[in-house]
């Protein structure tokens, strides 16, 4: 877990303390105040200014002097970390829809992955009770990194991959901001660095630590040493991000595992040369598989995108071309349970059966399921999202 | 009391200047940023400070002889001259060179490098400063952009209208008549869209999208005597690439030239401009009666992205009777170089023509192929201008009113990603000088730290005036004039 309240590392991200920051020198982070808070608040600072011409009018001595100072420093205190600070008063948690307790329980989750911690992120969503787009959108992606995407698609809704979504000057800001996550997940270096600058641009002053982060990774996987320099250079002037501007420096200083992390990555890369016509994401997937079969987060993405769109042909189709062709071992029984839907719609021949069905309980367990059909029994089950949901 | 007072602050001031010792000669010529090691200067530049690139730095002296006269010197963490001193030496020194001996403190040791020289041009450059857009890249948006200008003589940045303004529009190119900040165009984009043409002290706000043509007024480029103004049509798409080499294709699905007389709101249109080809970035020569143009042939797009190679064209203009000419002349021929060429930019003297070639397409910002070339107007001989370009993309030129070979041009040099404002000189021959980066107060913060891109630069002979306040208002009213067609 990581060490201090979530939205700190939000603040961080969002360069919502560079004021303070450059009067005291350290960093300073805001704190939630709702409406009631805020009142307070309010009401305490009209009580301290209406008591300072009180104080003016008795001929204040030094130590009353000292004592107005220092409720001065309290009255914007209060001001900047609750009232007036730019995290509650421009960029509250409101503005994405949830409450204070909710946003901090949702960047629980988005914070996890974001360090990296994808078993957290799984155990988080379990935990914090609520659901929303962003919960489910880093709970799948660190499923998809864990090789889990397929056993955890049906656990949690509402079901948002963020395959289905496009980025666009009407996208909700928390899409944008999660989407260049999904795109740098899959390989797709090109979106990648478009959804980042979208949500730089949107960003408070038109800079996200994050993204900055994400651009200069995402130059590092496509070889463009001279754009990912600009980005980390900007980084190492931050005391919170220097170390890992220094580990992801190209030369003696970028450590072994960052080293690794980049070639793998390039092994995803898309190594067509040609226009793309739109940003649908089945075309981004299929492009990425093309040039990678192994790619197995876009496999899962595609397969499960195909699954939620409840297009078992489709499915079966990307099923057999970017699957069962290239000889991939991989046996996920959501697959098998959608291909029991096919092959039961179809009249399959047995020699069919056998050569889809590999876990032989699958098609006995859907023999229950056509006995009770949509019961919450095989809740679990595609078979009931198929049918009910 | 007060004598003895001066004199201890005089000894402790004095005792805290350090004098460098045990100084180590180092062989070779320091390593500084922005690389102004040897370019040519005009005399009305902003002061060139320079950071030194070295690790462990803490100091720099750098001391600054005139080979007519006149020194300064500075210390501290980068050489940060001061204004009026550079000025004065720099007007001492017109046609001959600055002296650059740079000593640096590094991990508590004193370097002197080989010193380095600048050239103070004879020519002069009278131009205020320059004006460009400047943008935080979102490919497809923004949120803030403004059109700023920036005084070439110190480091004085003001807005010309922000986006805020007009209610977050978009705000595309501004568009002077050879830098007369008297008369120029500048188009707000979305709901409040217009194109706004200052003319003296009288605004005029048009709405130049019309039934008849292929879209709203684009690139623009004013008639030297400032009654006409030549426009392309364009209706601009934008895909992005598969591979991580390259990112965006902006592309034209239609795009045609006009010519709007600012007089009568009329658009001259002509069927020799308005064919099913792409003609684009029109731009009339000094006398005005030639207007350059490019001109690619008509493919499907965006399937024939990379086979769409424009040429460089010119057609007669009758400024007396508004007119185009009869036919068309094609100066070079992008199909046969297998080249595309964009943004044709006469000097004011009529001597030369510089322009950009690209493997293919439109828009030479996001070609890092991108070279400027120079076509001799006098001879017809073109050349790339190797002395100035870049393995990434260098565009976006224009020459100074001055005329005498003073131009600017973008680049992405320093990173791939934003593109940053040069200034080089061309000589009778037409080879030009080593590019030297806008200065700024401290360029290594300024540019390490931008995450701008400076776009469509112009020089300005003076500060632009407008009335962000009326201009706002006129805008947010819809109350645009349409313009009507002329055939």
């Amino acid at each position: 877990m990581l060490s201090y309240p979530y939205h700190y590392y939000w603040q961080e991200q969002n360069v919502l303390f560079s004021d303070v920051y450059r009067l005291f020198g350290h960093f300073y982070y805001y704190q939630y105040a709702g409406p009631i808070l805020q009142c307070v608040a309010f009401v305490v600072i009209l009580l301290v200014i209406g008591h300072i011409p009180y104080l003016v009018l008795r001929r204040m001595r030094l130590r009353r002097c000292a004592i107005v100072v220092l409720i001065l420093v309290f009255i914007s205190d209060i001001y900047y970390t609750y009232l007036h600070s730019p995290f509650n008063h421009n960029y509250k948690p409101y503005q994405y829809g949830l409450s204070h307790r909710d946003f901090e329980k949702t960047l629980s989750v988005e914070m996890e992955y974001y360090f990296g911690n994808y078993h957290n992120v799984l155990q988080n969503v379990h935990n914090v009770g609520i659901q929303n787009v962003v919960i489910s959108f880093y709970y799948y992606l660190a499923s998809a990194h864990l090789g889990l995407l397929p056993d955890n698609l049906l656990k949690i809704s509402p079901k948002e991959l963020g395959t289905l979504q496009t980025i666009g000057e009407d996208t909700a800001l928390a899409i944008i901001n999660m989407m260049n996550d999904l795109y740098y997940s899959v390989g797709d270096m090109t979106y990648a660095e478009r959804a980042a600058m979208m949500s730089c641009v949107f960003s408070p002053n038109n800079i996200n630590m994050k993204m900055l982060k994400r651009l200069a990774e995402v130059n590092l996987v496509s070889g463009d040493t001279l754009a990912a320099m600009k980005y980390i250079r900007y980084l190492s002037k931050s005391s919170i991000y220097r170390e890992w501007a220094v580990e992801h420096t190209p030369g003696h200083t970028m450590s072994e595992r960052v080293r690794m992390d980049i070639e793998s990555k390039r092994r995803y890369l898309n190594n067509s040369d040609t226009l793309r016509l739109g940003d649908n994401c089945r075309v981004i997937l299929t492009e990425l598989l093309k040039s990678n079969p192994r790619n197995e987060i876009a496999l899962d993405y595609l397969l499960c995108t195909d699954l939620l769109l409840k297009d078992i042909e489709l499915f079966k189709r990307d099923y057999d071309k970017y699957y069962l062709e290239r000889g991939l071992e991989r046996q996920k029984e959501l697959y098998q349970q959608a291909l029991v839907i096919y092959l039961a719609g179809t009249d399959a021949t047995e020699e069919q059966w056998s050569k889809y069905i590999t876990m032989p309980y699958v098609k006995k367990r859907f023999a229950e399921y056509n006995k009770c059909r949509g019961s919450q029994d095989f809740k679990e089950t595609y078979w009931y999202y198929f049918d009910k949901e | 009391m007060k004598y003895l007072v001066c004199i201890i602050a005089f000894i402790a001031f004095t005792s805290c200047v350090e004098h460098p010792t045990n100084v180590v000669v180092i062989d070779a010529m320091p390593v500084i940023y922005p690389d102004y090691v040897g370019v040519t200067i005009p005399a009305s530049i902003a002061p060139m400070n320079f950071s030194v690139e070295e690790s462990g730095l803490e100091l720099v002296d750098v001391r600054v002889v005139g080979s007519e006269g006149g020194e300064i010197h500075v210390r501290g963490e980068w050489a940060d001259f001061e204004i009026c001193e550079w000025h004065t030496l720099l007007s001492q020194n017109i046609g001959g060179t600055l002296t650059f001996n740079v000593m640096a403190k590094v991990n508590g040791e004193w370097q002197r490098y080989k010193p380095f020289e600048m050239i103070v041009s004879d020519c002069d450059m009278t131009d205020y400063g320059v004006v460009y857009r400047r943008i935080a890249p979102g490919f497809e948006t923004f949120s803030t952009l403004g059109m700023y200008q920036r005084c070439l003589a110190t480091f004085e940045e003001s807005a010309i209208i922000e986006s805020r303004a007009v209610d977050g529009s978009c705000m595309n190119c501004h568009y002077s008549n050879r830098g007369n900040p008297e008369q120029f165009s500048l188009h707000i984009r979305g709901k409040h869209g217009c194109t706004i043409i200052h003319n003296g002290d009288e605004d005029r706000y048009l709405n130049t999208k019309t039934s008849e043509t292929a879209g709203a007024c684009t690139y623009g480029y004013w008639h030297p005597e400032g009654r006409y103004c030549a426009y392309s049509l364009n209706r601009i798409y934008q895909n992005f690439y598969v591979g991580p080499d390259k990112i965006i294709e902006p592309w034209d699905a239609v795009s045609d030239i006009a010519i709007l007389d600012t007089h009568s709101d009329e658009l001259i249109v002509s069927p020799l401009m308005s064919t099913h080809d792409f003609e684009t970035t029109p731009a009339f020569s000094a006398d005005g009666r030639t207007l350059f143009f490019c001109k690619a042939p008509y493919c499907e797009m965006p399937a024939g992205y990379n086979q769409l190679h424009y040429s460089l064209c010119a057609v007669a203009f009758d400024e007396k009777r508004g007119a185009f000419g009869d036919s068309i002349t094609t100066i070079l021929d992008g199909d046969n170089l297998g080249k595309s060429i964009s943004l044709p930019r006469p000097s004011y003297d009529g001597r030369w023509l510089m322009f950009c070639m690209t493997d293919y397409g439109t828009t030479p910002l996001n070609r890092m192929e991108s070279d400027l070339y120079l076509l001799d107007m006098q001879t017809g001989i073109t050349r790339v201008m190797d002395e100035v370009n870049s393995n990434e993309s260098d565009a976006y030129h224009n020459w100074s009113s001055d005329a005498n070979g003073w131009f600017l041009f973008g680049s992405k040099r320093e990173d791939h990603l934003y593109s940053l404002l040069y200034f080089a000189l061309v000589d009778e021959t037409g080879h030009a000088t080593k590019p030297f980066l806008l200065p700024q107060r401290n360029p290594k913060e300024y540019y390490r730290e931008n995450l701008h891109s400076f776009n469509a630069p112009d020089f300005t002979t003076r500060k632009v005036e407008l009335n962000v306040q009326q201009t706002r208002s006129e805008v947010l009213s819809g109350r645009v004039s349409a313009v009507r067609i002329k055939h």
